[in-house]
């Protein structure tokens, strides 16, 4: 049979129909559920009161959901830009051939490979108090004993250390690849022109790369806000609600509270800020060129 | 190729230039000793005793035992929880490729102008939080009483690796000339003889990498068999979590079970590792 339309779109179905049904059916479900109210009780029952955008509004006014939402976009802020400082910095240490460079490279992505939940369990482990390496080498050199995932504010930057350090070799590796698409050329005739290291750096690399980075920051910064399984690990959340980001509450609302149309809620509301950051985003980033 | 004029500003940067290309491939093993150092350390105390774990200053020197990797492998259901993972793994993968291919050809070839709205669309897919869909399944797998089983979770981790798949697999075969599939065709092949004789072995480097990923995304997967497995279908990821509770937390045990967990994906990222930074860079570079 090769009837072109029927292979264009043959083989093309399957997938569309699985992807109806495996990504349309839960979200249409999960709309249905924000749009009425819904608990543990009236689960089974027949006729749910539909409430339309109340729970919206509702969930709004709910502290400990602003507090995770606050949460979720320091982290975001905060780790997105650690990576691409440091993936840059990385990148542009590489950016030179020499022997063993490979090998260098790819023991670097090994984390990225790693379960988010056993990097999570690990640095639980390097971080602890007692017993963790990480104060044992601090108090070795003199400093004091931290109480990384005890105190609210330390605890976030350990969640935003254990983050950085899964996912930053991607970035670097990225970046990288992005350098050496650059002709040596073009840094050269710069520096023939008079200007230092750091001024090509600036007006003539970066520049350059970008596209690269743009692309970066719009993957990177999508993944980090649907960030759940690090700070599940590392502190779930806690301690009190310092680290609980969005996903770690609507898991706790879904799962243990069974509060419904709260967590369709509030899933929905994180898809719609997901959304619109990037459409925001992409926008902006059109009008620049 | 630099001038008289500018000498002097070539000579000293010439020697600052020699300077920094001595120096770069120290810092960067130093740097990389550094930054995978917490993954040697964990697999260092998968051999320590509880004694020389539970301590206040680091014991650099110990006397390594297989307890903990037997605490792990004999006293649990680790077997079991690691057919799971495999199983659900594989499953995935198998799933995903299958569909995905087909799709992926048809957008390559066939959709020459309208591609890359429909590929942006698969990639955007990946913006939705996986808490979005978690709950809807949970409560349609309930209702048919299939929550705890490796067939849900399955299906689950088609959200994520579907659209990855149909991504990553048209750029790939896009990168086969079309002209040999067309010559097989004259010579009497259909489109789907073509695909599975010249175009698959071509793309077999991308189909490994994207196949790579598509296993480690379902085998690191935590929130969905969190949710949906209770005890049949738990794959390692939720059992690690088990290592951790309240009261007691077994660090020897739980670092014996990261170093397994991380076996099957290192030793399959080993094997193709020049293939899976190519795969890498060259999807973001698009």
């Amino acid at each position: 049979m090769n009837n072109k339309a029927a292979i264009k779109y043959g083989f093309l179905a399957p997938s569309v129909l699985l992807l109806l049904a495996v990504i349309a059916y839960p979200i249409g479900h999960a709309v249905y559920l924000a749009l009425h109210d819904i608990t543990f009780f009236n689960i089974n029952a027949a006729n749910k009161p539909f409430v339309g955008l109340a729970n919206f509004k509702e969930i709004f006014q709910n502290e400990m959901f602003l507090n995770a939402l606050f949460n979720t976009l320091k982290l975001v802020g905060i780790a997105l830009a650690a990576e691409l400082i440091l993936g840059l910095a990385l990148a542009l240490l590489f950016n030179y051939r020499f022997r063993g460079r490979g090998i260098l490279v790819t023991l670097m992505l090994v984390s990225t490979i790693l379960s988010p939940i056993v990097i999570a369990l690990m640095w639980r482990y390097m971080l602890n108090f007692e017993t963790g390496i990480i104060n044992h080498v601090l108090s070795g050199i003199g400093l004091q004993r931290v109480a990384w995932l005890a105190d609210p504010t330390l605890a976030f930057i350990s969640a935003v250390i254990s983050e950085v350090w899964w996912t930053t070799p991607f970035v670097f590796v990225v970046v990288l690849a992005g350098l050496q698409s650059i002709p040596v050329e073009v840094n050269e005739a710069a520096l023939v022109d008079g200007c230092t290291t750091w001024q090509t750096f600036i007006h003539v690399t970066l520049p350059l790369l970008r596209p690269i980075i743009r692309v970066v920051i719009l993957i990177r910064g999508a993944d980090l806000i649907k960030t759940f399984d690090v700070i599940y690990g590392l502190t779930n959340g806690g301690p009190g609600n310092a680290t609980e980001v969005l996903p770690v509450w609507l898991f706790k609302r879904g799962f243990t509270d069974f509060d419904l149309s709260t967590t369709a809620t509030g899933s929905l509301v994180l898809l719609g800020i997901t959304l619109l950051l990037a459409i925001g985003f992409l926008r902006k980033t059109r009008e620049q060129e | 190729m630099v001038q008289n004029g500018g000498n002097s500003v070539s000579k000293s940067h010439k020697r600052v230039s020699k300077f920094l290309n001595w120096m770069r491939p120290l810092v960067a093993v130093i740097v990389t000793l550094i930054w995978i150092f917490p993954i040697l350390w964990v697999v260092m105390s998968a051999f320590k005793a509880p004694q020389d774990i539970f301590v206040k200053e680091t014991k650099w020197v110990f006397e390594p035992t297989l307890q903990n990797f037997r605490v792990v492998l004999q006293e649990s259901n680790f077997l079991d929880h690691l057919m799971n993972s495999l199983t659900i793994a594989l499953l995935s993968v198998a799933v995903s490729l299958t569909v995905g291919i087909f799709a992926a050809y048809s957008i390559a070839r066939f959709f020459k102008q309208n591609g890359e709205p429909l590929l942006l669309g698969m990639l955007s897919l990946r913006i939705i939080p996986a808490i979005v869909f978690a709950l809807p399944f949970y409560l349609l797998f309930q209702k048919y009483d299939i929550t705890d089983s490796i067939v849900s979770v399955v299906l689950t981790h088609l959200t994520f690796n579907v659209p990855f798949a149909i991504w990553m697999l048209s750029g790939f075969i896009g990168e086969v000339p079309v002209e040999l599939e067309e010559a097989a065709m004259v010579d009497g092949c259909s489109f789907a003889r073509a695909l599975y004789r010249v175009t698959l072995p071509l793309a077999m480097p991308g189909v490994m990498v994207t196949t790579f990923f598509l296993f480690v995304f379902s085998w690191n997967d935590l929130l969905y068999p969190l949710v949906l497995t209770l005890n049949k279908a738990v794959p390692l990821t939720v059992y690690v979590t088990t290592f951790v509770q309240q009261r007691a937390i077994l660090w020897g045990p739980m670092c014996a079970a990261a170093t397994v967990i991380v076996l099957p994906p290192a030793i399959f990222a080993l094997t193709m590792h020049r293939h899976i930074i190519r795969g890498l860079t060259a999807g973001a570079l698009k």
